[in-house]
Parts: C-alpha cells; structure tokens; sequence
C-alpha cells in the first residue's frame, strides 16, 4: 500500500501497455476524427449535419487516449502474465480468412475441414491422428447441423471447371 | 390487461412445443457452458446468434435466455465439485461449496445450490412480471433527453463492470461507439467511414464483431496455458439436504433473492455483485461467522439464489427501456435489432406474445433446470474431461460457419478475424471487450437521440440536463463516473507528490 511498494515496479520490466493502449486509441481517434472532418459534413448544433457526432468522439478518445498514455505503468498484476501464444494467434486469426477463400472455391465441406486442420495445431498437443480425426468428426459434426438442421445456403461442395 | 391475462399469454406462448424445446435447448447449452471452463456465456450467446436468428423472434429470446442463466446454474456445479468457478458469478459459491465437497458433502451443496436458484428464479420471474408495465409506462413518456440520459447511463454503467483501469474501459466504449457509427448516416445518407467499400454501408457485422472479440479472443487467450486444466472426477452420493440443512439455508434463500432482485436492475451490477453482497450479508448475520469458508451451507444457498435472481432481473432494463444492464443483454438486443424488432418500451405493446412468452419461460427454464442439473450431474462432471484442444477447433469451425451463414458474406468472415486478434491484443493491454460492444449497440441510438434532442431544443445543449428525469439519470452516471475515478486520482496525486 505504501509509496515505496509501487515505486520499485518501473525498473524491473517496464509495463508499456498503458503507452500503447494510449497510442492506439490516440491514433484511431486521429484517424476518425481527421476523416469526419475532412469527407463529412459538421452542420451547426441545431443541425447537425453527419460528421459532428463522430467529431465529438474523436476529440473525447484522443483526450482518453492521452490520459491512457500518460498514466504510467499500472501496479503490477496479481496473476501471471504468460506468454503470448503466437503459433495459436497466428493459426487462429488466419482461419476464418481462410476458410473464407475455402468455401468460395471449394464449398462449405471443404472450408470446415480446412478450419479444423489448421485450428488444431494451434494446440502444442496436435498431432497428424488428432487433426485427422478433429477434421472428419467436426466436419461431419457441422454439416449435419447446419446444413441438414439449418438449411444453411452454402453449397457443400462446387466443383470448379478444372476438375 | 390484467396479471392473470399477461401470464397466461406468457405461459401459452412459452409452452409451445416449439418453445419448448428451445427453451430445453437454451437450458441445456447453458449449463454445458457453465460447466465447461474457458467458455464463457457472453461467447456462446454470441455464437449462436446466427443459429437464433433463423428462429422466431420468440423462439431465439427464450433460447438465449435459456443459455444465459442455465451458465449460472452450471457455473455453479464446477464451483462446487472442482473449485473451479465456469462462470464469473459462482466464484463466491466456490467459497463454502468446494468446501462441503470435501468433506463428501458434494451432494446437499449442489442441491441446494439448484433449490436456491431454482426459487431465486421463481421470485424473479414475477419480479419481471410486475415490475415491466409500471416502468415501460414511464418509459413511453421517454423524449431524447430522458433516452440519452438512460443509454449514457448504462454505458458507464458498462465502465464499473469492466475490470482494470477506468480510463481504459471508457477509451474502448468510445471506441465501440465510434465504431457503430460505421455505415450509412440515417439523416443524410451519407457515407461514414466506410473506406469506399460497399460491404460497409450497412456498418459493422454485429454477430462477428461478437462473436471474434468475446469468442475468439477468448480461445487465444485460454491457448496462453493449455497445461492448467486439471480434472478431478468425484463420485457423488446422496444429493438429499438434511434436516438441518433445510433449516440453515430457508432464511439466506429468500434474503439472497431479495438482494439479488434488487441489484440485479441496476445497470451494470448485475448477478456477480448480488453474489458477493448475499454473501457478505449472511457471514454478517450468521451467529457462527467463522463456519464461512469452511463449509457453510448457508454460503452455497445466499449467493447461489442472489446470483440466478440477479440474472434475470437485468432482464428487466432491457426488455422495458431497451438498455441493456451487460454484454450478454446488448447481445440480446443485436439479436432483437436483427429481426427487425426496436427493443423498448413499445415491445410490451406491440409484441405482447414475446414479452410475456420470454419472461414466463424463464420461469419454466429454471424448472427444466432443476430437473437437468440434479439428478444428471454425473454426466456434467464427465464433461470437464473433455480437453481443450479438442473444443476449440469446434469452437471456430461453428463461429465461421456461424458468420458466413448470417450474410453469405465473405467480408464479414475478415470483420471476425479482426475483432479476434484486435480483441486478444486489446486484453493482453488490459482493455475487456464488453464495453465496446455496448458502445457498438448503442452509438447509433445515442446519437440518434442527441442529434434530435438537440432539434427540438433549438441547440440548447443545457436542456438534456434541465428535465428531470434526464437530469437524474445524467446526474446518476457523472456520479457513478466520479466514484469511479475518485481512488485513481487520489492514486496520481500521490504518485505525482512522492515523484517530485
């Protein structure tokens, strides 16, 4: 509690998440704010035309953005901070990317597969029999619900013109 | 219309066959939820908007809510068996009842734990009942200001609920209103931030903005420690509460519920708060204090039956006024909005069937409950066995399908990876996603409000605080806001002193 607990924090690891939080949301209210003034019409206060509420906005989360930034590095947090996972961050944010290009070229069958392979190795414990059996199962698992369930529109193969 | 006439509308669409299964579907969902640690409510609600959005109006409120309090009732189950809270509001519950467990009590607490929430949510539900007309027929007196002092209201509201720093969680609300601002303005028609690109027009997707920043980001995140789970499997024998029991637990019942009632109304309170208030409430009164922590039936019972009232009165703001008290409820109302339904005051009106069908569900959910989660925990606990790693390639399988099948649209399956790895850095910065997706609910009604609020009173920004209601309620978030702030500036103050 006392003043001399938290003053030693900043020299072991400095935490910069306030900074970046700040930035980010300095630079988004930026981004925001510069584009309603420049593409949209502010109108006056009585009438207000498109570009004044996101204005307003913009002004408030540069200023939040601000306070962010400058209120240094927060005491340090009662729970660990593991690592950032990335092999799963990367496998996880890239699949329903691909699962998008999948299921335009190839069908909704395919798309799943594809997602369920390539999600299960963003767990340390996939193996080849694990994403195998996950990739039948899951796919099998979800065209029966959505497809025969829920009629979903999706086509659940397309067989393009090269074969 | 009368009581009587309101409830047999509810009970007469509730127990459609149709209803009915959705409202077991909902109910079942929920508690494998619950049970199941590393997903929460908000993430499941939000993947299965899509599956709800194909339902009836009525039909997908009965499943969602469904969901949203079977997660209290198997929340509870993990608590108790494991220590192991699934859901945020069980973790007083973990307390006295993991506790009980161990002494081979595990039986009486998770059936008292089932019985509490089980007259929690009977209470509630009339609770609902008799509070919706009164306050929907203040509501419909509602002009703009008395709206942008409700909707500002329940965006700070937001603010108290997330965890970490104030700061932070009103910088994302902003962000998520800016965000709903994204699409085709509705006075002008002009186009707002969409970059040029067509798919933008209509703004955001709601269901994959959900959906990546609570269901995705939430994978990630429990992907930092895949090693943690630990699974113990017990045997239980005798579920009965003795004698004894019964008559420990009848007063902290009824006094849970009541305090679960109350501060389950309050924007942004909601069932975890009432959990730990009921909590302290029967450690204060108890004439043995010190039994509390060590298995204390009385401390399953207070905040088991505070919590489950809590969870459902938050439904009260929502279905009256249209503000939602959390993230699970703005999700119900994306839900609403999407099937073309404006939530507020006018629902009760207009969509008697849904109203009154939804609230006498719930009634008839936690029925279903009791049934489900007593005498079939066996197989609950069988659940916790199931590993991660093999969840969650299901997890996002069903989330992309779920995405791709509300639009047919490509783009909004980018719109979710985004909001996925955004929501996963956001969190590694000490940002929480839920008040950007109230902002995200609610910016666009905000400012619709504002933007006619200050038509009708000739520019004068002065007059949102000059009517009473409005005041009240603005004066309510500053002071709120305030309270907030109050430990964080006097920290700085401090900081800048001793740094001098």
């Amino acid at each position: 509690m006392h003043q001399s607990a938290h003053r030693g924090n900043g020299r072991k690891r400095p935490d910069t998440s306030n900074l970046i939080a700040g930035l980010f949301f300095v630079s988004t209210g930026v981004a925001f704010g510069a584009t309603a003034l420049w593409k949209l019409d502010l109108g006056s206060a009585l009438q207000m035309g498109p570009g004044y509420f996101p204005v307003v906005l913009s002004a408030l989360m540069i200023v939040l953005g601000l306070a962010v930034a400058a209120s240094g590095a927060d005491p340090a947090p009662d729970e660990v901070r593991h690592p950032v996972p990335w092999r799963g961050l990367i496998l996880i944010g890239t699949a329903p990317i691909a699962f998008a290009a999948v299921v335009i070229f190839l069908g909704l069958a395919p798309a799943i597969a594809t997602i369920v392979g390539l999600v299960t190795y963003a767990s340390r414990r996939a193996t080849p029999k694990l994403a195998l059996l996950m990739m039948l199962g899951v796919t099998a698992l979800s065209v029966a619900v959505f497809k025969f369930g829920l009629e979903v529109s999706a086509p659940l193969f397309i067989f393009g013109s090269g074969g | 219309m009368s009581f009587i006439d309101q409830l047999i509308i509810g009970f007469s669409t509730a127990s459609t066959p149709v209803n009915l299964l959705f409202c077991f579907l909902g109910a079942l969902i929920g508690t494998l939820i619950g049970v199941l640690p590393g997903i929460g409510p908000t993430a499941a609600i939000a993947m299965l908007l899509p599956i709800a959005l194909t339902l009836t109006p009525e039909a997908s409120l009965i499943m969602l809510a469904g969901i949203y309090y079977g997660a209290q009732y198997g929340g509870s189950t993990t608590a108790i068996l494991i220590n192991v809270p699934g859901e945020s509001s069980a973790a007083v519950t973990a307390l006295d009842g993991h506790q009980l467990a161990r002494q081979g009590r595990a039986g009486p607490a998770l059936a008292v734990a089932a019985i509490g929430s089980f007259f929690a949510g009977t209470v509630a539900t009339l609770v609902i009942a008799v509070a919706a007309l009164p306050l929907t027929a203040i509501a419909l007196q509602f002009g703009p200001a008395e709206y942008v002092g409700l909707i500002v209201l329940g965006l700070i509201s937001s603010v108290v609920l997330a965890h970490g720093s104030v700061l932070k969680a009103l910088a994302i609300l902003v962000f998520g209103l800016l965000l709903g601002l994204i699409g085709t303005d509705i006075y002008t028609g002009a186009q707002r931030f969409t970059l040029g690109l067509l798919q933008l027009s209509d703004g955001l997707n709601f269901v994959a903005i959900a959906i990546g920043a609570f269901g995705i980001a939430e994978v990630i995140k429990n992907l930092e420690n895949e090693d943690q789970r630990a699974t113990i499997a017990k045997r239980i024998t005798g579920l009965m509460p003795t004698r004894e029991d019964w008559r420990k637990i009848t007063f902290p019942i009824i006094r849970g519920t009541a305090l679960g009632s109350l501060l389950g109304v309050l924007p942004g309170a909601g069932a975890v708060l009432a959990a730990f208030a009921a909590y302290a409430v029967e450690k204060k009164l108890s004439r043995t204090p010190e039994r509390f922590g060590r298995g204390a039936i009385e401390g399953v019972a207070a905040p088991e039956s505070a919590n489950n009232a809590g969870a459902q009165t938050s439904f009260i703001p929502m279905l009256t006024l249209g503000i939602p008290a959390n993230s699970v409820m703005a999700l119900m109302i994306g839900a609403l909005v999407i099937q073309g339904i404006v939530p507020g005051p006018n629902v009760v009106k207009e969509q008697p069937a849904l109203f009154w069908g939804t609230i006498a569900s719930m009634w008839i959910g936690n029925l279903m409950l009791l049934l489900l989660n007593l005498p079939l925990v066996g197989i609950w606990v069988r659940l916790l066995s199931i590993p991660y790693y093999v969840l969650f390639p299901a997890i996002l399988a069903f989330a992309s399908i779920g995405v791709y099948s509300v639009s047919g649209n490509v783009f909004d399956l980018i719109t979710l990876a985004t909001f996925g790895i955004g929501g996963y850095a956001l969190s590694r910065l000490g940002c929480e996603p839920a008040p950007l997706l109230l902002g995200f609910v609610l910016g666009p009604m905000l400012e619709e409000q504002f933007r006619r609020g200050m038509m009708i009173f000739d520019g004068n920004v002065l007059m949102f605080v000059q009517r009473p209601i409005s005041a009240l309620l603005l004066g309510a978030a500053a002071l709120l806001l305030m309270g907030l702030s109050v430990p964080s500036i006097i920290k700085r103050r401090e900081k800048v002193f001793s740094e001098n």
